[in-house]
């Protein structure tokens, strides 16, 4: 066959060429309509605006402040309670000052005079007592939330004083209000029917930033409250784009297309340490916070044994996680809460690791080694035991993993099945689970509300986990006790008994003291941390 | 020729129908109830009072065929429900958010893959054996054997980790389109050029082939006035389909690049157990296929007359 | 066709490719130098030497061994898919394009519903809906795919079946039983051998895919797709954690579809 003349040739080079510069094109005709979003300090009108752009895993989703159902990180810029909590204890914040009963049972709140919502309607007690009644409404959803069920009564004194009252004198009561949900207020014109319970109709708060944007699953936008009542903060724009993977998230930060990624779940140990040695980028760690940990099922068939627990227990080597998987940055946890918690300094023995224990606590279990497959068994039924984890985690799969090789050297068969965060969830709710991951709630919420969700099905798996032990309902009801204890001696002897039940019992397999940690780029300036784990100090920042 | 096409018009009716029922009835073989998946995602306790509320909030007390036919009726309309997850949210909302990137994106592989594959295609078919073919040949090879999830990370490590000129995704910037839509028609690519290669080659043996030679015409109008024609014809009804599988094709490069089309809603929603948002993607796609094989089969019919005699 | 195929380069390389690869799936277990389970995290992510030929992964587990024992799920269960699929869709397609008529039409409109919904996008959401793991995605698609051969191998018929020597053989009276057995089959296997091993590639794309996403194997066991998953978390610090299956992957799959292509040169009588 002769060759292709020339012309030919031309054309199809041609074609070729037209196919790449559609590519260009298309690509670049997308940036008109949505330009907004990327690069920092974008000029607009001479001014300099200070745009932080943030990041997160998912969609923002729905806000409601009375609802579970949206990013914490948003609620906080948006929505503002009564009191705050901060390192010095409980502050002043749309309430400016409090008086609480001798009885521990009323608590009288005197609410913050020239406050408005960004969309100007006032906030007074009136306001504050819609916003209660429509969180009362929806009382079955609160089931973590003890205070709800002891409200007696809450009412509006007057237009700027707010009272609570409570059946019982229930200590916590303040860090619940202070909580991002679901005690804070969204203005009453995004009610609907009177209420919250059924989805409102706007986002607007009384927050330092409002909403401006939302391109689901894209990124959201907040742009500074004009009208906000206090110190405005430095940066008036924040972007917050979604990306679900990890490492793009990292890549994303090292390519300039984001600033900042915050929390514990969204970067791995390699990854910081890696930023905080590139030049151009920073890396900062919280104060250890909450107890990382796994949580065994006392209803499962081989892990209702209490020496089986203990000898997991026995066969993790805690030095050896805080080493290899995180560099050293999270200390080993020898014990369920840290001696620091309060009340949680409780003499107890700690957990060490021994395989020789571990083995010995098995054969007094009645689990003999199998020699052929290397897997203990008992009446014939090999030792298998399923554990789950949240795969959206950067380090839950990795430690699975992990424990997987180490119990198998104890003779323990280890399956493990990483789930998404919403089935994770449903399943630690539901109890459907032998071994899965659990978190304490970290300062200031330890011990009540980490120990108050124990007494309550479907908050997290801890209720579902201890339908096995024999003095279940008197654990529960000491740790009710304790809370409404009011003598501090009463009270510390509650939290020792409670501590040791649980320590003795083993269902809980302590591994590290997470720390929060943050990566960014140098330029963004006072990345802090606020003693909630859930909360993202973006209004702090400031941006050079 | 009309009596083929509106048998096959007609045929794919019932097939429609047969769509809807089993994206309908896909849902329920799924082993838990979606009545107490509803109440968890909204974090209420499934208790018996909450789950007989929202058993008939959702319309499930009813018998199958029931909510089958009033589901039909519903979906007629292009109502879809409301997503679990997001009840304040539409499904048919949801998708027809998500759409117009997923078009994009497919839109904008379709032109790559035309643009690339004919030309590549023409040209190795015209220089059959030599250097350029060969070359060709291994990358389709290559292009044909590599994962896309693979390839994705590979591009984006390159592009956007070591040279640091696209960006890793998302739909903001400029440019980020290219490595998802790069990465999306790499296969297609490969596909359509060997399809044309081949073709061409095929019709180059051709009777009449030889017999334009012999009347002495030359090559180049060979190629390009029958051969070419002929081979794209036979290739039109393929491309056609390609559309479909470039649109359900995104799921896993939407992942990847995080590009907020329906491939990604509908992983999420897998993922969220949000049965409205799968059900409603699933019946999409079946309509989508349907829509394109009919066209697919229809033109092929009109470019090969000996089908029309089988029955 | 035996003959002309070994004369062909490309088919012999991939051929070799393939039978080593075989036969280092088979003897993993003798080939390997480590334990493809047994962590190490203290030498996670350790540099290649002569303990870890390829390194090791983020638990300190030796590549070359995972890598090795990461044929038997990545390969044998592709095969044994295709197999699956194709004795389905075969069977399937031998009857609708042989019977003709309201079976035929039956048939080919229950194909054309399996077809009419995109391969990848049911599989997930039948893996979503029968629960992650090996066993359930190798049944989600063999579900999905059998309909792909049924209608290939259905139009293979059909064409054989307007052949003059088909034609012939029915016009002095053969019996449909010695046709089929005698003209079709034959004619039809060596496009099956053909379509199964272009298929082979396709099958162990998606197979990888699905593990990738964490819905197939299970860990710890190896697998190309789930190793190229754990690789992808450590794509900043460790990029180099992608080459080894990735490469493997892409070989393998091309090996394959290159013995497709030869197998289809060989059996085109046009070509020579």
């Amino acid at each position: 066959m002769k060759f292709l003349k020339r012309k030919t040739m031309v054309i199809l080079v041609g074609l070729l060429v037209m196919a790449l510069l559609a590519g260009c094109t298309g690509a670049s005709g997308n940036t008109a309509e949505s330009q907004q979003g990327t690069g920092n300090n974008e000029v607009t009108g001479g001014e300099e605006l200070q745009e932080l752009v943030y990041v997160n895993f998912r969609d923002i989703r729905d806000l409601n402040p009375h609802l579970y159902s949206g990013e914490l990180f948003a609620q906080n810029l948006i929505f503002e309670g009564l009191v705050m909590i901060t390192e010095e204890g409980i502050q002043p914040w749309l309430a400016k000052d409090w008086h609480i009963s001798e009885d521990g049972r009323t608590y009288t709140f005197d609410i913050r005079e020239e406050v408005t919502f960004s969309d100007g309607h006032p906030f007074d007690a009136h306001v504050a007592y819609a916003n209660f009644q429509a969180i009362y409404d929806n009382i079955e959803r609160h089931g973590w939330l003890e205070s709800i069920r002891l409200m007696e009564n809450f009412e509006a004194v007057d237009d700027m004083t707010f009272r609570i009252t409570l059946s019982e004198p229930y200590y916590p009561l303040l860090t619940e209000l202070a909580v991002t949900r679901p005690f804070r207020f969204i203005s009453p014109n995004c009610f609907i029917d009177g209420t919250t319970k059924d989805g409102v109709d706007g986002m607007i708060g009384t927050g330092k930033y409002v909403l401006a944007e939302n391109h689901i699953d894209e990124y959201a936008v907040f742009e500074i409250n004009d009208t906000y009542w206090g110190e405005k903060p430095e940066i008036q724009r924040i972007v917050a784009r979604v990306i679900p993977d990890n490492q793009i998230r990292a890549l994303a930060l090292e390519t300039g297309e984001i600033d900042i990624i915050y929390g514990t779940n969204m970067v791995d140990a390699e990854t910081y340490l890696r930023f905080e040695e590139m030049p151009g980028f920073s890396g900062v760690l919280s104060d250890p916070l909450a107890t990382r940990m796994m949580i065994m099922n006392s209803t499962d068939a081989i892990l209702s044994d209490r020496l089986v627990r203990q000898a997991i227990n026995a066969a993790v080597n805690r030095e050896e996680i805080s080493e290899a998987i995180f560099h050293g940055l999270e200390a080993p946890a020898a014990r369920l809460l840290a001696p620091t918690v309060p009340y949680c300094d409780v003499s107890l023995e700690d957990y060490t690791y021994s395989l020789d224990k571990a083995n010995e606590l098995l054969e007094n279990a009645g689990w003999s080694m199998n020699t052929a497959t290397g897997i203990r068994e008992k009446d014939g039924k090999p030792m298998e035991v399923q554990l789950h984890y949240n795969i959206d985690s950067v380090t839950e799969k990795t430690i699975s993993e992990y424990m997987q090789g180490e119990l198998k050297k104890i003779g323990i068969q280890l399956s493990i099945t990483g789930e998404e965060e919403q089935s994770y969830r449903d399943r630690m709710k539901a109890g459907d689970f032998s071994i899965t991951f659990n978190i304490s709630w970290g300062t200031p919420y330890d011990p009540h509300s980490f120990l108050g969700g124990m007494r309550m099905p479907a908050v997290y798996g801890d209720y579902a986990a201890q339908q096995g032990l024999e003095k279940v309902q008197e654990l529960h009801d000491n740790i009710f006790k304790a809370f409404i204890a009011t003598d501090e001696g009463d009270r510390q002897q509650l939290y020792n008994e409670i501590l040791t039940y649980l320590h003795e019992e083993a269902i809980y397999v302590p591994l590290t003291y997470e720390r929060n940690r943050a990566i960014f780029r140098n330029g963004v300036e006072n990345v802090t941390f606020n003693p909630s784990q859930f909360e993202v100090p973006l209004e702090q920042m400031r941006l050079r | 020729m009309k009596q083929y096409i509106a048998r096959r018009i007609l045929l794919a009716i019932p097939m429609l129908l047969v769509v809807t029922f089993i994206s309908f009835g896909l849902i329920h073989l799924i082993p838990s109830d979606p009545v107490e998946v509803a109440l968890r995602v909204n974090e209420i306790i499934p208790t018996d009072e909450a789950i007989a509320i929202m058993r008939e909030e959702l319309g499930l007390d009813q018998p199958f065929f029931t909510r089958y036919a009033s589901w039909l009726k519903q979906i007629a309309r292009f109502d879809f429900g409301q997503s679990y997850i997001n009840k304040n949210r539409s499904v048919s909302g949801e998708i027809l958010r998500s759409l117009p990137a997923t078009l994009k994106l497919a839109g904008m592989s379709f032109m790559i893959v035309v643009g690339v594959s004919i030309p590549l295609g023409i040209i190795c078919a015209v220089y059959k054996d030599r250097l350029i073919d060969r070359a060709m040949r291994i990358f389709i090879f290559v292009a044909t054997a590599v994962p896309n999830y693979w390839m994705g990370i590979l591009l984006i490590w390159l592009f956007a980790v070591k040279l640091k000129i696209l960006p890793t995704g998302g739909n903001q910037q400029s440019g980020a389109i290219i490595l998802p839509a790069v990465t999306l028609s790499l296969t297609y690519i490969a596909t359509y050029m060997r399809l044309i290669r081949n073709s061409m080659l095929e019709n180059l043996t051709e009777n009449y082939v030889y017999y334009a030679r012999t009347r002495g015409l030359k090559e180049k109008s060979i190629i390009g006035r029958h051969v070419l024609k002929n081979s794209l014809h036979e290739s039109i009804a393929a491309l056609g389909m390609s559309v479909a599988q470039l649109i359900s094709g995104t799921v896993v490069v939407e992942n990847i690049f995080s590009w907020p089309g329906i491939g990604r809603l509908c992983i999420s929603a897998i993922f969220n157990r949000d049965y409205p948002v799968i059900q409603a993607y699933i019946l999409m796609m079946g309509v989508l296929f349907i829509l394109c094989n009919l066209l697919a089969d229809i033109t092929q019919a009109m470019l090969d007359p000996r089908l029309q005699e089988v029955k | 066709m035996i003959r002309k195929l070994l004369k062909d380069k490309v088919a012999l390389v991939s051929m070799t490719i393939i039978f080593i690869t075989v036969l280092l799936g088979i003897f993993a277990p003798v080939v390997a130098p480590n334990d493809p389970m047994e962590t190490r995290i203290i030498q996670k992510y350790a540099s290649p030497d002569r303990e870890f030929p390829l390194g090791t992964d983020h638990l300190g587990r030796c590549q070359l061994s995972r890598l090795l024992h990461g044929i038997r799920p990545t390969i044998f269960l592709s095969l044994l898919t295709t197999v699956c699929t194709i004795t389905l869709g075969g069977l399937v397609g031998m009857i609708a394009g042989y019977s003709k008529g309201w079976l035929d039409e039956i048939i080919m409109r229950a194909v054309d519903v399996m077809l009419s919904f995109p391969s990848q996008v049911m599989v997930l959401a039948v893996v979503g809906m029968l629960g992650v793991g090996m066993r359930n995605v190798v049944i989600a698609t063999i579900a999905i795919k059998w309909a792909w051969y049924a209608r290939m191998i259905r139009s293979c018929v059909k064409r054989h079946t307007h052949q003059n020597y088909v034609n012939y053989a029915k016009a002095v009276g053969a019996s449909q039983s010695f046709i089929i057995i005698n003209h079709l089959i034959p004619a039809v296997l060596s496009e099956i051998v053909m379509l199964a091993s272009l298929d082979m590639g396709w099958v162990m794309i998606s197979i990888s895919t699905l593990s990738f996403l964490g819905l197939g194997i299970q860990p710890p066991a190896p697998e190309w797709g789930a190793m190229l998953s754990e690789a992808k978390n450590a794509l900043m610090t460790h990029p180099t954690q992608m080459l080894g299956p990735g490469i493997a992957l892409v070989l393998v799959v091309s090996s394959f579809n290159m013995l497709g292509d030869s197998l289809r040169d060989a059996l085109d009588p046009k070509e020579g």
